[in-house]
């Protein structure tokens, strides 16, 4: 007797996908899995169908054609359930003025319905991970805009949501308060939630994201983890590498290790430029420490995604 | 003409003129504005050869028309211009375009008189097109040239005035709701201010030198102001007035509060919300929500008549004096608590809207009727609330008049509890459909004002074009709100000698029973026309009544063959 194995159920399932205004075509026909426990990043230019999507996702707007599940619902088939699975933030932060942190936080806490006796211990628990305990008395509307966007993130938290829906949440942030919530998404992510995230910036996505799918024109152009995605391109992988003592044999050796496509000796460090398909970064560091050089610093550079956005779009708008 | 358009550097004017010119609702108003007043005008023109038998007789009587004509684009113009202008200014800073303006070479006068004259070129439009209409009054004689002139001259006039006023406060106010009001309440303020200094009727009076110069300067004068705080007020955070007003009253009855020795008699406590979230913030956090600020609502509408019943108490009870004092108390209830359940009602999703905290909402598994049976628990109260002093005067007027029976109370409170449901269910459903919670107000302004007002004048109307109304006529004034109110109020008095009429009841009580089953009827199909579509306008996937049951399997298959991506995900090599 064999027993037919399943493959785990994805927390997002889009198929065939179109969304329509009137005439003007959002997105068309794109499809993606999500597995729990990923996060993925949503890239692409403005009016590219990002929103669009994630506003399905949330239940807010009616899919034109094919089927988006989420934990195997279809979002017309039982939005309430969905509802109760998903954490929602806009790209506005939503918040409303007049209420403190705590009022704030206990409006949502109702608003879905947890149990009162429970409420205190949950309203510190979010705060805490969002580190703004501090803040539970203040006035919503005086915080500053990163405290405004971690709290956005306590607020989706209230309910335990099995999948995060996060619309440009590092938009219009400090470079501090952009840190501050990407360790609040790494936490999360370390938590087991499912996260989608669409963002511009692609060097935090590539810091973030399991999985990366570009969109553009309503069109999804490609999906995969970023190794995937760079292999796909044939990109390579910028590595930064400094050590003690930097010499022209080494950056000799460097070059004839396989795999590497060039190396720039530069002042204080060695940039190398190696296909990541060939040559993973813990092999090149093998490698330079089995020369006998001291690393002090060997930091594998992610911002290639930029250069497979740029490669793979074409700057166009549905 | 190139060359002196470039010249001349009028950026803004250009910009408002061609994004209004661009819009279709602008030609829509346009011609239901020319349509309403061409149409009042024919109606005037033909009731007047109408009745009169030989053309002879119609002479003269062009003095009549030329006033109702100037009086109704005066009121129209009145409702109108602050609704065009109020946007000007604020409505760049709410799309915090402003700043964007500020930095150019561009001084703050120039943009405030750009923005004047787009706004003023779009409203003379309006005035421009009753001026034919008041030249055949002239034909009908009875009207001078210097009238004629003077009548045109105080309709531009009022224009400018109110324009420039509505600019100023447009500056002055952060959002464009605000600068409505203000510029509302300033204007009326101002009138009233007026109308008690001067005994003077005389506005179709041939201008003079002084009263020229007098209007010049009061336009000048807002749109200088105006220019002046611009940068000032450019960037100033958006506030609440109504509740920073009680906030301030809060703390100066706590400083007095220290002489009773901390004596509270209601108090808002701190609570957090349980069950109903929506509902605590409507009635704990809103100003026309929290029950200490509604009360002090009731103080300010039921102090006034309290101090009418007393100097009606003084007086003699038959001296029918103080009938006229109760019903003009009455009618400015009728006016204001209408007005604040409107306003109120037809803001409580559009605020939402306006204030980007909607779709937030939409994701919690609240239901959409729930959202809205909790978002209408503010006006319930402030609906609530109007009652009292309602309550105060029926049952005053109850007494004072020694009426045996109730059915004028029942009838009067039967007609404040149908008609404020049907307003409270009416702006809702303006306020579900419109995005913008300004559009939203002004529509259901004038959908209830169209209502009361239309029922109420069409019989006239008819009676004036000598149409015989026969049932329509009947039906119209069977369903007339006002008219319910007017002879309910004026039964008040019947019984003493010579004062008031049977009440509705005792006169046709089947009309009396139809008129109020209709309107509750009216309530319950606007109820449930809102709870039904509540999900598809507050914009959100609605649940099926049987979950998982969305009759989509067909419609999944269909999609996915049918839209199968022209251009698949690809792996791009």
């Amino acid at each position: 007797m064999t027993e037919k194995v399943q493959a785990p159920r994805p927390m997002v399932d889009i198929r065939h996908l179109w969304v329509k205004y009137g005439s003007f075509v959002a997105v068309r026909g794109i499809s993606f899995q999500i597995p729990r426990g990923e996060v993925f990043g949503f890239i692409g230019p403005n009016g590219a169908g990002k929103s669009s999507t994630i506003r399905i996702l949330a239940t807010l707007q009616h899919p034109s054609g094919g089927t988006v599940r989420v934990d195997g619902i279809e979002v017309r088939s039982d939005p309430m359930k969905i509802r109760r699975k998903i954490g929602y933030m806009p790209d506005a932060f939503g918040l409303y003025e007049g209420l403190t942190v705590r009022e704030y936080l206990h409006f949502f806490a109702a608003a879905y319905d947890t149990l009162e006796v429970r409420r205190d211990r949950l309203v510190d628990d979010v705060l805490t991970l969002t580190d703004l305990r501090l803040k539970i008395d203040a006035q919503v509307d005086g915080l500053s805009r990163g405290m405004k966007q971690r709290l956005g993130l306590a607020r989706v938290l209230l309910h335990d949501p099995e999948l995060l829906l996060l619309d440009e949440p590092a938009s219009g942030l400090d470079p501090r308060a952009r840190i501050e919530v990407r360790e609040i998404l790494k936490e999360l992510s370390r938590m087991g939630k499912t996260i989608l995230i669409s963002s511009h910036i692609l060097h935090e996505l590539s810091q973030l994201c399991t999985r990366i799918g570009i969109l553009e024109a309503g069109r999804l152009i490609t999906e995969g983890s970023l190794e995937e995605i760079y292999q796909r391109l044939g990109l390579m992988q910028l590595v930064h590498v400094q050590v003690v003592d930097l010499s022209e044999e080494l950056a000799a050796h460097v070059r004839g290790i396989n795999g590497v496509e060039a190396v720039e000796v530069q002042s204080d460090r060695l940039s190398i430029r190696v296909r990541a398909e060939s040559l993973p970064p813990e092999d090149l560091l093998d490698h330079i420490r089995a020369f006998g050089a001291r690393v002090r610093m060997f930091q594998p550079e992610a911002m290639e995604l930029e250069t497979a956005f740029m490669k793979l779009t074409a700057g166009t708008t549905a | 003409m190139k060359f002196r358009f470039k010249t001349m550097r009028l950026p803004i004017l250009t910009k408002d003129l061609l994004e209004r010119a661009s819009r279709k609702r602008t030609y829509v108003f346009r011609f239901v504005y020319g349509l309403v007043l061409f149409v009042f005008a024919c109606t005037l023109f033909y009731g007047n050869i109408g009745v009169s038998a030989d053309a002879g007789q119609s002479l003269g009587r062009g003095a009549d028309h030329f006033a109702w004509l100037i009086s109704i684009q005066l009121a129209v113009l009145y409702a109108l211009v602050p609704i065009i202008t109020a946007e000007a200014v604020a409505g760049e800073k709410q799309r915090d375009t402003l700043a964007l303006l500020l930095v150019t070479t561009l001084t703050p006068r120039q943009i405030i008189l750009q923005k004047f004259a787009a706004r003023t070129v779009s409203i003379l439009s309006f005035v421009c097109l009753s001026f034919p209409l008041l030249a055949i009054t002239y034909t009908f004689g009875g009207v001078t040239p210097g009238e004629l002139v003077a009548g045109m001259f105080g309709l531009l006039v009022a224009c400018l005035q109110l324009g420039a006023l509505a600019i100023l406060c447009s500056t002055y106010f952060q959002t464009t709701a605000q600068a409505l009001v203000m510029t509302y309440l300033v204007f009326l303020g101002v009138h009233f201010a007026w109308f008690l200094a001067s005994d003077s009727t005389t506005f179709f009076a041939p201008p003079s030198l002084g009263g020229i110069i007098f209007d010049a300067i009061t336009v000048w004068l807002c749109l200088a102001w105006a220019a002046g705080v611009l940068v000032d007020r450019a960037f100033v955070q958006s506030r609440n007035y109504l509740l920073e007003f009680f906030r301030w009253l809060d703390q100066v009855f706590e400083q007095m509060n220290v002489l009773t020795g901390g004596v509270v008699l209601v108090r808002d406590a701190g609570f957090l919300p349980k069950r109903a979230p929506i509902r605590w913030r409507e009635t704990r956090k809103k100003s026309l929500g929290t029950f200490r600020y509604l009360f002090r609502v009731l103080v300010a509408l039921e102090f006034p008549i309290l101090f009418c019943i007393q100097w009606i108490r003084f007086s003699p009870r038959t001296d029918s004096a103080g009938d006229e004092g109760l019903k003009t108390l009455l009618d400015m209830l009728w006016i204001a608590g209408a007005a604040l359940v409107t306003v109120h009602a037809a803001s409580v999703i559009s605020e939402e809207r306006s204030h980007q905290t909607l779709s937030v909402l939409l994701t919690t598994p609240l239901s959409s009727k729930r959202i809205l049976a909790e978002k209408l628990s503010g006006v319930r109260r402030l609906t609530a609330v109007l009652l009292v002093p309602f309550a105060t005067i029926f049952l005053f007027e109850k007494w004072w008049y020694s009426r045996g029976s109730w059915d004028y109370v029942v009838l009067s409170a039967l007609t404040v509890v149908t008609y404020l449901t049907v307003i409270r269910w009416t702006a809702l459903a303006i306020g579900l459909r419109f995005p913008n919670q300004l559009t939203a107000i002004v529509g259901s302004v004038a959908v209830v004002a169209l209502w009361a007002g239309g029922l109420t004048l069409a019989v006239p109307l008819l009676r004036y074009l000598n149409i015989e109304g026969g049932v329509l006529a009947s039906l119209i004034r069977a369903l007339s709100p006002v008219d319910m109110i007017v002879a309910v109020q004026d039964s008040a008095a019947y019984g003493l000698p010579g004062r008031g009429f049977p009440s509705p009841w005792e006169a046709a009580p089947g009309a009396t029973v139809a008129h109020f089953s209709f309107y509750l009827g009216v309530a319950i199909v606007l109820q449930w026309w809102c709870r039904r579509a509540a999900d598809h306008y507050l914009g959100r996937i609605e649940q099926p009544r049987v979950p998982g049951d969305w009759g989509a399997e067909e419609e999944v298959s269909r999609d996915a063959t049918a839209c199968v991506s022209p251009n698949p995900v690809t792996d791009v090599a």
